[in-house]
């Protein structure tokens, strides 16, 4: 009867918020990585706001007419702090144009892998039955595949671009995050006030939104976390492929396949957007990794 | 016996899993925009309505969609897998006969590097956990996985071309040697090892070292990660207290008793390091212009050869999921609860 | 008869996120050759901590010795360096702990566990002899020569466990929790130690079990002249097999007596409380009395008794000294102020 112990939803999401803020900043590396990825955030926001209201807000333009380009092949300096390429585009404009593609897609994939598989995992969980079976056959076979490969082909066959391989990527990223709110779902529904709701006559999906998805929702956004820097990269590698933006839009990925051919002569052109995706990749682990240790778990 | 039967489980599972893989590639390549026709030949396929015609009959590519399932399957079983416009319709399987050894070469070398390098270093950062050492590896392993393959790539080239002229940095072999033949393994370094070209085999061997470095450096630190972990755990159990209060001197006690338990879990992640090796070596070679089966990959996506992409999306498939079986295999092994349980 | 074991005012420190916590304050007993004492006392008295310290397994990073000396034989084991105290550890001075399952290493057979420390006390008398383990690779099998195989049948006879050649061959989790004990108590008696300290060995055993690896232990005391320090929290237990009871409390030894003494004369007012809280086996209606109050916190350093604010029987002095052990008896210590200063 003791309602305490049952692990009611606690509080509202004024407590939950500071909760997840603790929890961030708690240890040295988690710091870090949420200063890199709050850095690469604000300049994402920036750049889409500029790109809507159709303002330029890069030093240089990131696609610039003929007549608007500096000296090609310019190094590193004050003026042009990437340097430029072989258009005599600004790099540094170039990549900073990039972001809210080869950013955000983090946050989209990862978002809609977490609603998806939150939903079908954490009803799956609460149910059990049939549903629950199906899914676990489904993912176990999700699993011994190499998705990433199925999400190149998926991605080739809709052609390149953003929207279609964002589509590629958020069809096969569900899996684990459904696996992993069917096993939390578990833990929860036997709990008694679940009992409770149903036995009150509770349909099975209020129940879930209402109970159930806000206790697995933090140990689904702790993997989560680590998971948007994973798709940063895979990303990457996609528009390396060339199966990203249709140049001239740039992608740093894509920007690193372009500048390949100077790698010998002028080697910035093609680390520094590189450097830039490690970069937003390396913020993430941190972060996830910080939260990790926090948490105790290994 | 119980381990038979759940052997024979994993191997039927794995065996429903390729099929579940050759159904999908089928799949896919019905929802290629355009036509059929295009989709399998290329873009120039207008051009060769004779081929075409050809294509058509032997794939029954105007017949309803089950017939040419069932046809697609034994095709594919019998290793027919389409021909390949990237490289001038040649058949894809006899491409691929030809680069997956090279690829294997570059993968098996960099699994080795990469166990090495990972296992040291996981019991390094194990031993002084917490300390400097701890978290110097942990910058190490942190920026290898972060980072893309193609980005290691590069600063390895970078670096190997302009300032450390040691080892080559492209190509299977110099150009002034010749590959041997007839090829009888179908691995050039073993050929020219057992006619008895040790200058080929030795030309070839270094080629390997940088690509397979690079695909090892973006690795290793999975195998690290969870070997770090696990060696805390393992060491902090209580049959190692016993193994103490017997008397075991420290290193007996972490080799014998604390390692063994821990190498365990390091059999569970083979197939992912399997999965990163894979797919990293489509970067890794189209960096170094090494001629294996991730190459080929590369330029497949390029030139839209869809074939080429769905029979080497099919064989990376079929090697991961060996991977998982023999891992399960090794797993029942070692662990005597699943082996007498 | 000789003193095997000799504490003079020892005391140990436990550095904790709350602070140093005295687990041990000014310990003082004497263990004689072949003597079974039980050492009991609740959960945080810190009749663990005197086990492992005896064992020299205290954990390095946290706790320190603050004062007095732990002699075995003479030897003031507090004072060896890491080396040195491993020569005894085994060999001398066994410990065996309280959960069986996990104590003993699962990818291992017993039969492999017990040979390496019968390997170990051969070491002793031929330091040339390898020390051999099992294998490093698990589940690869180490091959026992016949004797070796032998001597581990013979102690698995010795703890009285049923069909030895059998059992050899079998890994722990296909033993029984009581089976899977008394193969400790094997490996811990194969190097043939003076001392061997038993932490809470049945408290993870059923009622019957617990009985029966008690008479096994008092067996060995008798037939193999073994001294066996038993550290429990039931004075129960305590009674069915020792010669001599410690009660500890809060870290300090507050009474040290003959068995039958303890039950027919318990003097300290902490030693009668425990003695009411045991089930008798009569019916005779009267009401089991707990000790009023908690623990008290061993951060703090008390100028005073430590069980006053739970003691019946306090006077004004106990809050303001703290008390000695002082003979009340025959062979007889306690300390407390009702007897005295």
């Amino acid at each position: 009867m003791d309602s305490k112990n049952q692990g009611e939803p606690t509080g509202g999401i004024e407590s939950r918020v500071r909760g997840a803020w603790n929890l961030m900043t708690r240890s040295k590396e988690a710091i870090i990585g949420l200063a890199i990825i709050l850095t690469f955030l604000l300049t994402a926001i920036v750049m889409e706001i500029g790109a809507l209201l159709n303002i330029q807000l890069t030093p240089y333009p990131a696609n610039p007419l003929p007549n608007q380009t500096s000296a090609i092949l310019l190094p590193p300096s004050l003026v042009h702090p990437f340097g430029t390429d072989n258009l005599g585009r600004d790099v540094f404009s170039r990549i900073l144009a990039a972001t809210p593609y080869d950013f955000m897609i983090g946050f989209i994939v990862v978002g809609t892998a977490v609603v998806i598989g939150g939903l079908l995992g954490g009803m799956a969980g609460l149910r059990g039955g049939l549903l629950d079976e199906f899914l676990m056959r489904f993912t176990d076979i999700f699993f011994a595949l190499p998705v990433l490969l199925i999400a190149i082909v998926i991605g080739a066959i809709l052609g390149g671009g953003i929207t279609n391989m964002s589509i590629a990527l958020m069809v096969t990223w569900w899996p684990p995050y459904a696996r992993l709110a069917r096993g939390e779902s578990l833990k929860v529904a036997h709990q008694n006030y679940i009992e409770a709701a149903r036995l009150s006559g509770q349909k099975s999906h209020r129940i879930l939104v209402r109970h159930v998805l806000p206790n697995i929702s933090g140990t689904m956004l702790v993997y989560a976390t680590l998971d948007i820097g994973t798709v940063i990269l895979v990303y990457s590698g996609l528009t390396f492929l060339g199966l990203g933006n249709r140049p001239p839009a740039p992608d740093w990925g894509q920007m690193v396949a372009a500048y390949n051919g100077y790698l010998l002569t002028d080697p910035w052109l093609a680390l520094i957007p590189g450097l830039v995706i490690s970069m937003g990749v390396i913020g993430f682990s941190l972060l996830g990794d910080g939260v990790k240790d926090t948490l105790g778990i290994r | 016996m119980n381990l038979l039967r759940f052997l024979l489980r994993r191997l039927a599972f794995a065996v429903f899993v390729l099929f579940c893989v050759l159904t999908l590639t089928f799949v896919l390549s019905h929802l290629i925009p355009g036509n059929v026709i295009q989709a399998w030949l290329g873009k120039e396929a207008g051009l060769y309505p004779a081929v075409a015609k050809l294509y058509i009959a032997k794939y029954h590519l105007n017949d309803p969609i089950y017939v040419q399932y069932v046809y697609y399957l034994s095709g594919m079983l019998q290793g027919n897998l389409g021909i390949s416009p990237s490289r001038g319709f040649v058949p894809v399987s006899s491409v691929i006969a030809q680069t997956l050894p090279l690829t294997l070469q570059i993968v098996f070398l960099a699994f080795v590097m990469c166990v090495v390098l990972g296992l040291g270093l996981g019991i390094l950062a194990a031993r002084y956990h917490n300390t400097w050492v701890d978290t110097l590896i942990r910058i190490f392993y942190l920026g290898g996985y972060s980072s893309p393959p193609y980005f290691i790539g590069i600063v390895i080239l970078v670096v190997s071309s302009l300032y450390l002229r040691i080892l080559p940095t492209g190509g299977e072999y110099s150009p002034l040697l010749v590959s041997p033949s007839p090829s009888i393994t179908g691995f050039p370094i073993f050929d020219a090892l057992i006619q008895g070209n040790f200058s080929f085999a030795e030309n070839a061997s270094v080629h390997l070292i940088l690509p397979a470095l690079t695909l090892a450096l973006v690795t290793f630190g999975v195998i690290t990660r969870v070997a770090r972990s696990s060696l805390l755990d393992v060491m902090q159990a209580d049959y190692i207290r016993t193994a103490r209060a017997k008397g075991l001197d420290e290193g007996s006690v972490f080799y014998r008793h604390g390692l063994p338990n821990a190498a365990i879990s390091l059999i569970t992640i083979s197939s992912l390091v399997m999965t990163f090796l894979l797919t990293g070596s489509v970067f890794v070679e189209y960096l170094f212009s090494y001629p294996g089966m991730g190459h080929y990959a590369f330029t497949a996506l390029q030139g839209s050869d869809y074939p080429a992409i769905m029979a080497t999306v099919f064989v990376f498939a079929a090697i991961i999921i060996t991977t998982n079986l023999v891992a399960d295999v090794l797993y029942a092994w070692a662990d005597p609860e699943i082996r007498l349980g | 008869m000789s003193t095997v074991l000799q504490l003079t005012d020892f005391s140990v420190q436990y550095r904790t996120s709350r602070g140093q916590v005295r687990a041990l304050d000014s310990v003082s007993l004497n263990v004689k050759e072949k003597e079974f004492i039980a050492i009991v006392g609740e959960s945080g008295c810190g009749k663990t901590t005197l086990g492992l310290a005896a064992i020299g397994l205290l954990p390095p990073k946290t706790a320190t010795v603050t004062g007095g000396s732990i002699s075995y034989k003479g030897v003031d084991l507090a004072k060896l360096s890491p080396k040195e105290m491993k020569n005894y550890r085994g060999s001398e001075i066994a410990m065996i702990f309280q959960e069986p399952l996990t104590s003993l290493n699962p990818l291992r057979r017993i039969g492999e566990q017990i040979a390496e420390s019968i390997v170990l006390r051969r070491r002793k008398t031929d330091p040339t002899t390898p020390v051999k383990g099992a294998p490093r690779i698990p589940g690869r099998k180490w091959k026992l020569s016949p004797e070796l195989k032998k001597e581990v049948e013979l102690m698995l006879t010795l703890v009285r466990i049923p069909d030895p050649d059998h059992i050899v061959d079998r890994y722990p989790f296909e033993l029984s929790g009581g089976m899977r004990q008394r193969a400790l108590i094997a490996m811990s008696l194969s190097q043939q130690p003076e001392l061997l300290i038993a932490d809470e060995p049945t408290t993870a055993l059923d009622v019957t079990t617990q009985a029966q690896v008690l008479k096994l232990m008092k067996e060995i005391k008798d037939k193999l002249g073994t001294t066996i320090i038993l550290v429990t929290h039931d004075l129960a237990v305590a009674s069915q097999v020792a010669d001599r009871v410690v009660v500890m409390y809060a870290g300090q030894v507050v009474e040290d007596a003959e068995v039958h003494e303890i039950f027919s004369q318990p003097k300290h007012p902490y030693t009668r409380g425990l003695l009411s809280c045991i089930p008798s086996g009569t019916r005779d209606g009267k009401q089991l009395t707990p000790i009023a109050g908690t623990i008290p916190d061993l951060t703090l350093r008390k100028d005073w008794c430590q069980f006053q604010p739970r003691c019946p029987y306090a006077m004004d002095v106990c809050s303001k000294k703290v008390p000695r052990l002082i003979e009340v008896g025959k062979d007889h210590r306690t300390a407390c102020f009702l007897y005295g200063e």
